[in-house]
């Protein structure tokens, strides 16, 4: 068996060992379980959110899993869309979950409300994940996830490939230097001018990687809104550019600011690099991709003179 | 007092202020701070560079392209309609420009054809002027002009804000505060290139009729009499507003009241003549909106302030000092 053929939307260079790995071992084991659950059957999961879909699609047997939400099959919001085609799928209401009667149903702690509090009334357990904010929060989700629906070991192995993937992209942007020292200020820029500073879970990555945040001596703290004057006043050497998930690209007047001619000028000499966007909207191992793909771009990013 | 020796000093007044404010305009940023190379604030170069000439240099232009459409439209449709509450803004013009515009842009229009930005900002001032002209044309009361005004800018701002709605960027309905108050922040010369050929022509047509509207301050039958067709005079004004409006619309959002002060303010000065009205008030407007743009900048906390809202804060005031007016000659 071809390992990772159904994760044919993620891109060749980005199908690290990571995720072959992990979904490789997934299919095997589902193989192996379905025979054994006989007595001891795992729990089967609805889930009611992107960045628990997600969680699963790495962690579950195929047995276990109910249904996902529509997100997880939309290349455009989610990374392992591939992956999703074949479960089925819901739209997060309670009428998605209630009639095929799971063991446990995943939401996240900002969404889905009424339905959280409705399926909780109709005696359904449902557990609730908040927004991981940093890459310490990741390997805990991630083991919290792998106690809750029965798969603890195969959570621990990939927590253990997360942090080797991690190891090896530590500090490389500070180590690319150029004539004049690292060129390593970045600006996290999203639709609008919105910024993510060092305590959203994207400007922990930029920090992992020795990315110093320019935003941050403005006074951009976790999240916050930058102008472009005021960008091109920090001049920082790298744009991070991050359009959101979904639907953000089509057109409005907040994309059109990344693509302002000021941003581009040369004399500047900015360089741009495409965020991997859906690799990190959500906190789960494969923000250890969202890594590497920036880590990539760093030597190259070096040896352009300002 | 000769009317003549005055309009001359006012043009002399008001390009000295015009070209002070344009040094202002591409020199003073968010919270009073002045661009620099030394001192304290000093850029590095380049980047002084770019701000300046990406930046500010775009901005400045634009307040002063869209301030001289809306300052000579408002006083062409006055002059048109011999009606001192025609103003682009509170007749529905605006808002029809910003529907056109919002349609082209947020559908993809505009990203496989750029022009098709301001096209469609100009398609939508039409509509909304032949609307107009169709609900309350000419003679009507100053009444009649401005509940017709009213009904033409309350449907199309709900038709604006439906569009912004099913528009596919989660960001678009957000942008409504965009095309419902104007704003020049972060425009690019890419703006001001996709501008500047229609409002050029539009002024430029308008300018065409100056002879005309004057006439037409003796009525619209003496006006025959001297030689001019009414309803091709008509027809110009409302295409060179629509030109004018519509592409200014496109590229800074609807922008109120310039059209209203500025010809108000000027009029006395060159002896109620339209004709003579129609360029100085093209001054005034960039003057005025350029000033307000600069205001706008002042708050050093918080977002900017939305130019709309400066020019509105300046202009409704007014507004209730002009209707006040008119009460008490019409009592």
């Amino acid at each position: 068996m071809r390992p990772c053929g159904f994760l044919s939307s993620v891109p060749q260079r980005l199908r690290s060992r990571l995720v072959c790995s992990a979904l490789t071992m997934l299919t095997m084991v589902s193989a192996a379980s379905a025979v054994s659950i006989a007595g001891d059957r795992l729990p089967r999961v609805v889930s009611l959110n992107l960045c628990t879909d997600l969680q699963l699609l790495l962690l579950a047997d195929p047995e276990q899993i109910v249904s996902l939400t529509w997100l997880a099959r939309d290349p455009r919001s989610s990374p392992l869309a591939g992956a999703a085609q074949r479960f089925a799928f819901n739209r997060g209401q309670a009428e998605d979950v209630l009639p095929f009667a799971p063991d446990v149903v995943l939401a996240g702690t900002y969404s889905t409300r009424f339905t959280v509090d409705l399926l909780r009334r109709q005696g359904v357990r449902v557990v609730e994940f908040a927004p991981v904010t940093s890459l310490d929060d990741v390997a805990q989700t991630t083991l919290r996830m792998g106690a809750i629906i029965g798969q603890e070991a195969r959570a621990q192995r990939l927590v253990a490939e997360f942090h080797e993937s991690l190891n090896q992209t530590a500090g490389v942007w500070a180590k690319h230097s150029g004539d004049r020292g690292p060129r390593n200020r970045a600006v996290l820029l999203g639709a609008g001018g919105f910024t993510g500073g060092a305590d959203s879970l994207a400007g922990n990555v930029l920090t992992h990687l020795g990315l110093v945040d320019a935003a941050r001596r403005y006074g951009a703290k976790s999240w916050g809104r930058v102008g472009l004057e005021e960008l091109l006043r920090l001049h920082p050497d790298i744009l991070v550019i991050t359009t959101g998930s979904d639907a953000s690209r089509e057109p409005s007047m907040a994309i059109e600011i990344l693509n302002h001619p000021a941003l581009h000028d040369r004399a500047l000499g900015m360089r741009r690099i495409l965020a991997p966007t859906t690799y990190w909207s959500c906190g789960t191992p494969l923000v250890a991709l969202a890594a590497a793909k920036l880590a990539a771009a760093a030597p190259a990013a070096a040896s352009i003179a300002p | 007092m000769k009317p003549g020796a005055r309009p001359r000093l006012v043009w002399v007044a008001l390009l000295v202020l015009g070209l002070a404010l344009t040094l202002v305009s591409l020199l003073l940023g968010r919270g009073g701070q002045w661009l620099s190379l030394a001192g304290a604030a000093s850029l590095e170069p380049a980047v002084f560079q770019t701000i300046l000439l990406e930046i500010r240099l775009p901005r400045t232009l634009l307040a002063l392209l869209v301030g001289a459409s809306l300052g000579m439209a408002g006083a062409a449709l006055q002059g048109l309609l011999r009606n001192p509450l025609a103003d682009p803004g509170v007749i529905g013009v605006s808002a029809g420009a910003a529907f056109g515009a919002v349609l082209a842009f947020y559908f993809g229009l505009s990203q496989s054809f750029s022009l098709a930005l301001p096209l469609a900002g100009m398609a939508g001032a039409g509509a909304a002027l032949s609307l107009l002209f169709l609900l309350a044309g000419r003679g009507a009361s100053t009444l009649g002009l401005v509940l017709a005004g009213v009904a033409v800018s309350a449907f199309a701002a709900a038709l604006t804000s439906l569009a912004l709605n099913l528009a596919p960027s989660p960001f678009a309905a957000l942008e409504i505060i965009f095309w419902m108050m104007g704003s020049l922040v972060d425009r690019s010369m890419q703006h001001v290139g996709l501008a500047v050929v229609p409002i050029v022509v539009g002024l430029g047509l308008l300018m065409t009729q100056a002879r005309a509207l004057d006439a037409m301050t003796l009525g619209e039958d003496v006006a025959a009499t001297l030689g001019f067709r009414t309803a091709a005079v008509r027809a110009v004004v409302l295409i060179g507003c629509a030109a004018a409006v519509g592409a200014s619309v496109s590229v800074a959002g609807s922008i109120g009241f310039v059209g209203l002060v500025v010809p108000h303010l000027l009029r006395p000065l060159v002896g109620h003549q339209p004709g003579r009205l129609l360029p100085l008030s093209a001054a005034g407007g960039g003057v005025m909106l350029l000033g307000a743009d600069i205001l706008t900048r002042l708050t050093d906390t918080g977002p900017e302030l939305r130019l709309g809202v400066v020019t509105a804060l300046l202009g409704a005031p007014f507004f209730l000092l002009l209707l006040m007016r008119l009460r008490r000659e019409a009592a």
